[in-house]
């Protein structure tokens, strides 16, 4: 075995296999920053390239891009609080407000050498099990599934802000936004508009395809972040200069929390392990862990560095766990592993059962590679840190065209329709008020991530087991006790907040109407899912109506806290109520108009015409730069659209002006 | 005698200018498959694709677009709305059976019509079904009593899928099976029964022949049945699987009846769809006449090509790749439609638990 493992070494080091390696890096790299592409797009932009390879350096081009998307995707969410993609969701949460502080640099390095270790921990592990790991993974049945599932709703508590039926309320409207689409055990259309518009209607259509990941991502997390940072006019930093020595703090605070980063490592490669709850959630599950045990976490969401830390280390470390069922069964643990699989198909070797007896080297060789590109990844991203780091020295006015552009095509991108952008700005809205009132954000994320895993694994666990039987297998009697555990946890910290909100001193919300329209909204929302779901069969909808009663029954208590509370009560929050009177904020509905302005502009001519368009009039109009500049901006984004358009064989969604008249590419 | 010449000349004029009509050169060829990167059909696409580009007039490029805008329904109607008119060819269509099946149920999203559509090439596949080993079962039709009186779960990703095929025969052999539905793929339809959830379940071929036989060899599952291979207009036993009956064999040795019907008819319907010619390379029935040879010739000459076959061979099991105008049609008939007493049948049969 040894043997094996040391020539699969020099087999990838030695020869071209390398220099492939590196080039999956360099691409992993791009593709990791630019929000909304993970490794899923990246590896599918590979694919062509990979066909007819020879399988050594077509497994070292892969395993090199999707090993270190999970490093560089932390550069967008440490810098602009968006992430790059679906594995720095939790990064967002205190690395974004290091950044403010003006300690990009610092956020960034520590997550880089975390997700150095947590990659390598995962090829370790890899390495370790995948011989022995059959057992393991076939004793999470459905009903450890689920369990784990609800495990990760438990999680909401932690994570929440001060009131967490506001928590609750949101996670249940992450969950109606996770039914929309085909229902998992009756197949069903569900929540797609059909009860109103014919079953051909656009709208329906994009609905019953179900939302994607990344749209509800980004718009939640990008959407409120950008429309307040245009408000204020200022720089993300905080500072105009940024603090010295940035990676070697960043070094020195992984160092102080090595525990924990080889806990959440561990907690990475285990969830990554099994198949079926797939890898969308174990950010969120590890950055609880860190916050609740860690002492001091008072200062989680404002800028502490554990909180990137944890995250970092997972999201790195769950790709060698998701390797194992993938090269043991075939069978996928997460987007990454599943394109993957495709390429090494395409590459003539087969991932399945028979591959550890007898193609242990290719396997080795993947660890390896595995190993190999992330040291490369995060020599390169630690030595970028500090002159990307500048970017949030300027001021955000200027930054906002380039990212509001980037952002609209990286929503685009999701499944490639109107309907991402049109949805995605509705989320989006949402989540300004969300924002606002103090509603949680994440629960919502959090809510959404595991809908379907929800539903199905509770109709599938019914099916499978009696209920006395799912009481008599350990695993699931442990995930119960860690959920309950998760549960107390949350309890404790909203426990703490209260007490450090009456300590201090109580703002005064005057203004409360905004707040009950929003909750009537919600309400709305709530009682809205139960009457368009009612007609359908009992398992299309028990689901939803269940999670919408919930919903209501929160609102109402919300409700009722508010009636009878006052207005200095915690229930009450209204973010605007703390900045009115300050002269330089901008209003709220002319940022979010900005924001959308170019999606009304595609409506006549053309997503892409309208973008470079977009990009010209801010620059010389909003952020007052010259119009050379400009001109030279908009031209700039011209040619990066259309050469994404070229490499990913992608048509931008067409205006009234495009049904007219027949236009070359990219304009038509 | 100069009418004779005057027709070979006229003919010979008529493919030299057809052959110079028809030219890529310089230019980009787009497969459109409406499913995502990575999975079954877009796999088979990125093979074919160079095999393509290597015998079309002009070697054009040859680019595969994962349109994935309202799933597998959504991206077909996209498919008619944008392309459903061209002439060129320079756009073709890639289905599979997620885009027949719905079709056939009827599906009332769906909103293209094959018979608007023009064949170019089709693969085929099989599908083996297998039970765990601590059922006893052996052979399908000695031990068809103990596989009846056995505890049945079988995990399905929904009625109007591929699954189809696997719940009508189950039906029609008169097995009662709790089929627990919301599986994501056939994968998670393997790992079920890995876990012994499940205990009865299918796989494609290739997946077959990689994931289980290897639990077959070692005496963990049974191999029970095939759902055959179409071999001379018949759904036959499965070359690939010479020891394992077909399902219309075992229908006949368990029944006593002859495989005919509206049932049995249906039945071939769906299979005709889901896996005798599952994946189909159309053209839009606007193309030129030129245009539709240029791409049945190049099919044909991909037939040839042994390393575009070695992984079509990997990816979907020994079987036929139906080219030539002729088979082609009739292939793609049986594999979307269904006269309206077997309609009706599937109709009622979908909304029955």
């Amino acid at each position: 075995m040894l043997e094996a493992l040391f020539s699969a070494l020099v087999t990838i080091v030695s020869g071209p296999s390398i220099l492939f390696l590196i080039l999956g890096v360099m691409l992993g790299l791009v593709v990791g920053v630019i929000p909304g592409f993970g490794g899923t797009v990246g590896l599918s932009l590979l694919l062509p390239f990979v066909f007819g390879m020879e399988p050594v350096s077509g497994i070292a081009m892969m395993m090199g891009l999707m090993s270190v998307v999970a490093t560089s995707d932390t550069f967008p969410a440490v810098l602009i609080g968006v992430p790059g993609s679906v594995s720095a969701q939790a990064t967002v949460m205190d690395g974004f407000p290091l950044a403010k502080k003006g300690q990009a640099a610092r956020a960034l390095s520590a997550a880089f050498f975390s997700s150095l270790f947590g990659g390598l921990f995962g090829a370790v592990l890899l390495t370790a099990v995948i011989q022995i790991a059959k057992p393991i993974i076939l004793a999470f049945g459905t009903g450890e599934m689920l369990m784990l599932a609800i495990f990760g709703i438990s999680v909401v508590g932690t994570l929440t802000g001060s009131s967490i039926f506001k928590g609750l309320v949101a996670a249940c409207l992450g969950m109606i936004i996770g039914c929309i689409g085909i229902s998992p055990a009756s197949s069903e259309y569900r929540l797609d508009f059909s009860t109103v518009l014919e079953v051909q209607n656009p709208i329906v259509m994009y609905l019953g395809g179900g939302i994607h990941l990344m749209v509800v991502a980004i718009s939640i997390f990008a959407f409120p972040e950008i429309v307040e940072l245009l408000r204020s006019n200022k720089a993300v930093s905080e500072k105009a200069e940024l603090e010295k020595s940035g990676w070697l703090i960043g070094l020195k605070d992984f160092l102080k929390n090595k525990f924990l980063v080889l806990r959440c490592s561990f907690i990475g490669s285990f969830i990554g392990l099994i198949p079926g709850i797939g890898g969308s959630c174990i950010d969120w599950i590890s950055y609880s862990h860190a916050k609740t045990t860690v002492k001091d976490n008072e200062n989680f969401g404002n800028g502490d560095i554990r909180g990137v830390i944890g995250p970092e280390s997972s999201s790195n470390s769950k790709e060698g766990g998701a390797l194992i069922p993938t090269l043991l069964f075939g069978i996928p643990g997460s987007g990454g592993t599943a394109i993957l699989m495709g390429g090494l198909i395409l590459l003539g070797v087969d991932p399945g059962i028979q591959m550890v007896d007898t193609q242990l080297d290719l396997i080795y060789t993947i660890i390896w590679s595995l190993a190999v590109a992330n040291i490369f990844g995060a020599i390169i991203c630690v030595a970028m840190a500090r002159p990307i780091s500048q970017l949030t020295t300027i001021n955000f006015t200027v930054l906002a065209p380039f990212l509001i552009s980037l952002i609209l095509f990286a929503i685009f991108n999701s499944t490639r329709s109107w309907g991402d952008l049109l949805f995605a700005t509705f989320i989006g809205v949402l989540a300004v008020f969300m924002k606002r009132f103090d509603y949680s954000r994440v629960a919502l994320m959090i809510g959404f991530v595991l809908s379907d895993s929800i539903e199905t694994y509770l109709y599938q666990t019914m099916q499978f087991y009696k209920f006395s039987e799912l009481f008599t297998r350990p695993i699931f009697l442990i995930l119960i006790l860690i959920s309950i555990f998760s549960i107390y946890s949350g309890i404790k910290i909203i426990n703490k907040k209260d007490e450090i909100a009456q300590s201090k001193s109580k703002t005064l919300n005057l203004k409360t109407i905004p707040q009950w329209i929003f909750l009537f909204i919600l309400t709305f929302l709530g009682i809205y899912t139960i009457l368009v779901t009612d007609h359908l069969q009992y398992l299309g909808k028990i689901f939803p109506i269940s999670v919408g009663i919930f919903m209501i029954t929160f609102c109402f208590i919300i409700g009722v806290q508010m009636y009878f509370g006052n207005t200095g009560a915690k229930v009450f929050h209204d973010a605007e109520n703390l900045v009115t009177g300050k002269r330089e904020i901008r209003n709220q509905w002319l940022t979010i108009f900005w924001f959308i302005s170019p999606l009304f502009l595609s409506i006549f001519i053309g997503f892409f015409v309208s973008i470079g368009f977009f990009v010209i009039i801010f620059l010389n109009k909003i952020a007052e730069k010259n119009k050379v500049f400009s001109i030279i901006s908009g031209i700039l984004v011209w040619i990066f659209l259309s050469l994404i358009s070229h490499f990913m064989v992608m048509d931008f969604p067409p205006g009234i002006l495009q049904s007219y008249t027949e236009l070359p590419w990219p304009l038509g | 005698m100069f009418k004779k010449i005057l027709a070979t000349v006229v003919a010979s004029l008529i493919t030299i200018s057809s052959a110079l009509a028809v030219d890529y050169s310089g230019k980009t060829v787009t497969i459109w498959i409406p499913f995502k990167a990575g999975g079954g059909s877009d796999t088979w696409a990125r093979a074919i694709g160079p095999a393509f580009s290597k015998n079309l007039p002009g070697n054009p490029t040859v680019v595969v677009k994962n349109v994935t805008d309202g799933k597998a329904i959504g991206a077909s109607n996209k498919y008619f709305a944008e392309h459903g008119k061209d002439k060129d060819g320079s756009v073709v269509f890639g289905t599979s059976g997620s885009v027949q099946l719905p079709f056939i149920f009827k599906d009332e999203r769906v909103r293209y019509q094959y018979k608007n559509m023009v064949p170019i090439f089709a693969s085929g596949t099989g599908g083996v079904a297998y039970v765990r080993k601590d059922m006893g079962v052996t052979d399908i039709i000695k031990d068809f009593d103990k596989l009846k009186g056995s505890k049945l779960v079988y995990g399905s990703q929904g009625k109007t899928s591929l699954d189809a095929v696997p719940i009508l025969a189950f039906d029609m052999l008169g097995l009662d099976v709790n089929v627990v539905y919301g599986m994501k793929g056939r994968k998670a339809g393997r790992a079920a029964i890995l876990r012994g959830e499940t205990t009865i379940d299918y796989q494609t071929t290739a997946s077959y022949l990689k994931h289980v036989k290897p639990l077959v060899e070692k005496g963990e599952m049974v191999a029970v049945m095939t759902w055959g291979a179409p071999i001379d207009g018949k759904v036959a036993r499965d070359p690939n699987f010479p020891d394992l009956p077909s399902f219309p064999e075992v229908y006949e040795a368990v029944t006593g009846n002859k495989f005919k019907g509206t049932e049995a008819k249906s039945w071939t319907a769906l299979f005709y769809a889901g896996f005798a010619t599952q994946k189909y390379v159309m053209l839009p029935k606007s193309a030129k006449r030129d245009v539709v040879k240029a791409w049945q010739d190049a099919a044909a000459a991909i037939v040839n090509d042994p390393e575009a076959m070695k992984v079509l061979n990997k990816k979907l099991g020994k079987y036929d790749q139906v080219t030539g105008s002729k088979n082609l049609k009739s292939s793609l008939k049986k594999a979307t439609s269904v006269d309206s007493k077997s309609e009706k049948f599937l109709q009622e049969w979908k909304n029955t638990k």
